[in-house]
């Protein structure tokens, strides 16, 4: 071939690459989204099922232990639920038990509880690690009554955060109000200790006014390992866990 | 176009040119309808098992391996496929606790995913964790607004995808959400969080522009919408110019059938997200009409049924 031939050639090809060049025009979408448990005929897949199977030994093992029992289902909701004061009041018991000091109040953050609700009846360790995977620890901080109010302010404007029932205030447009710790009004200088996940003190949710406190208590402590010893304590004192409502945060119209 | 891919072309075209005078539309016939089914999940969570029979709400729902029966069985029908994650792989059932993500990642290798991105909740096992973890993967990990350079994961994800599917080329991109607030900094570490649209928009532009992809897609862990002001899959749609489709999560959103939102060319951008916990299997069958026309013939505006 000659050169004069070969780029003929060539450019008769580029024309076609870029004048004709086929194009590819969604037509349509079809969505066809499918929740497969709804169907009955559907039989598990054998090579996943066998890749599980020595997993699921080993956690059975160690998650299906039931540790205790709660009397009705436990809900969260905000914002007070009966699973939100369960772990405040499960961390502030730990707390006490922990520091021997006096504390304020505990807190637990919102979104840190993973599963919508548990059942009542008998309780797993497992299902503690579904409430609570994370590894976070338990946190002592001292806040002055500022620093506290600040911190209420956060968790009300974002709906409402499980506290201890030591704490107990209203929610009025959007604001904390009445606040009471201990069934005293809080005082801006007095100096409040509290306990709280790592997550929170470490700044988790944009509060990071808390990585500021400079007097300030790491522990071993796993949020999930207090939960679990407050229900066993409860077990070994042959009751059953039943947390309730009681207006520790209400709203006022 | 660029070089490389024209010079490609030429040469596919000038062996075949060579086995005969062929006319142009022997290359491009007539339409042709290339059907590829998009596959995805999101917020997976460690559930492994479906939810127990406990009377709460989800019990008996989800779970891994009939999930992967009807991958396969949509796989029969489906001549071109792609199954895909959007992130928050780990974390939620003791299976994380234990391994550490090991199970979770050998089973969507199993499954055959072809990618996934990353969701704030697999930092849980610290960066160094989901290191340790990717062994086990045998699918890419997707992300072009997280700067892994000064971490473990350097050079370990991908900032784009491209599948050539029936001759559609489709391109794969994917954004996480700001983890300075949501995650430890001792997990994510010297992790940098960039402008998700910013970036999105331009490995999407990249891919349609210079790499000549036909659909762009973007997995996003963004989340579906926010009523207050934090960026999300509806912001990233409306202020995309070469985004298609985005495959969302986070939210943890069911729909009951995708959402369209128009870009900033006035074009649709499709929406979808399946829930969570893996209850639901999206799915997207894309119909594409491949002609050298510039109209499509069969298109009806993207009536999604
Ligand atoms: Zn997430």
């Amino acid at each position: 071939m000659t050169n004069l031939r070969i780029l003929v050639m060539l450019l008769s090809i580029a024309f076609l690459t870029t004048h004709c060049k086929p194009k590819q025009h969604l037509a349509k979408v079809e969505s066809k989204s499918q929740e497969f448990s709804k169907d009955k005929n559907l039989s598990a897949d054998e090579e996943i099922q066998e890749l599980i199977e020595p997993y699921k030994k080993l956690t059975d093992q160690q998650m299906n232990r039931v540790i205790g029992e709660f009397t009705e289902e436990i809900i969260k909701a905000q914002p007070e639920s009966t699973m939100g004061n369960f772990c405040a009041d499960a961390l502030y018991k730990t707390a006490k038990d922990y520091n021997g000091d006096s504390i304020a109040f505990a807190i637990q953050n919102y979104g840190g509880m993973r599963v919508p609700t548990i059942p009542g009846g008998e309780v797993t360790r497992g299902k503690m690690y579904e409430l609570m995977p994370f590894e976070n620890r338990m946190v002592f901080l001292d806040l002055n009554g500022k620093e506290v109010l600040r911190l209420i302010e956060h968790i009300t404007a974002r709906g409402g955060w499980p506290v201890s029932a030591s704490l107990r205030y209203e929610i009025y447009n959007d604001k904390p109000i009445g606040i009471k710790i201990h069934g005293d009004a809080l005082e801006e200088e007095k100096i409040y200790k509290i306990v709280l996940p790592d997550y929170i003190a470490n700044g988790g949710d944009n509060l990071d006014f808390l990585t500021k406190i400079e007097s300030r208590k790491d522990t071993d402590k796993l949020i999930r390992k207090a939960f679990i010893e407050y229900i066993l304590e409860h077990t070994f004192a042959g009751i059953q866990v039943n947390p309730q409502l009681d207006g520790r945060i209400s709203v006022k119209e | 176009m660029q070089r490389r891919t024209f010079l490609k072309r030429v040469s596919t075209a000038s062996s075949l040119m060579a086995l005969g005078a062929l006319p142009a539309e022997a290359f491009y016939g007539a339409e042709e309808l290339t059907r590829i089914t998009i596959m995805h999940t999101n917020d997976m969570h460690s559930r492994i098992e479906p939810f127990p029979m406990d009377g709460t709400r989800y019990e008996g729902r989800g779970g891994v391996a009939r999930r992967a029966a009807m991958i396969t069985n949509i796989r029969k029908e489906a001549e071109h496929s792609l199954l895909l994650d959007a992130g928050d792989i780990f974390q939620g059932t003791p299976y994380f606790n234990l391994f550490g993500g090991e199970v979770e990642f050998k089973i969507m290798s199993k499954m055959g995913y072809d990618a996934a991105t990353f969701g704030n909740h697999d930092f849980d096992g610290g960066i160094d964790g989901f290191e340790r973890q990717m062994p086990y993967a045998n699918f890419p990990f997707v992300i072009s607004n997280y700067d892994f350079r000064n971490t473990i994961l350097n050079e370990k994800t991908k900032e784009y995808l491209i599948f050539e599917k029936g001759g559609v080329k489709i391109g794969l991109t994917g954004v996480g959400i700001e983890l300075k607030g949501m995650v430890p900094k001792s997990l994510y570490k010297e992790t940098q969080y960039l402008d998700p649209i910013k970036n999105a928009n331009r490995v999407a532009k990249m891919l349609k522009k210079e790499l000549d992809c036909d659909y762009v897609i973007c997995l996003s862990h963004l989340g579906f919408k926010y009523d207050e002001d934090k960026v999300s899959d509806h912001d990233l749609a409306a202020q995309s110019r070469d985004i298609d489709m985005i495959i969302g999560g986070h939210t943890h959103t069911f729909l009951d059938a995708p959402v369209v939102v128009k870009n900033k060319r006035k074009k649709p951008v499709i929406i979808n997200q399946a829930g969570w916990a893996g209850i639901v299997l999206g799915r997207l069958d894309l119909v594409f009409e491949r002609n050298k026309k510039n109209k499509c013939v069969t298109c009806q505006n993207q009536l999604i049924g």
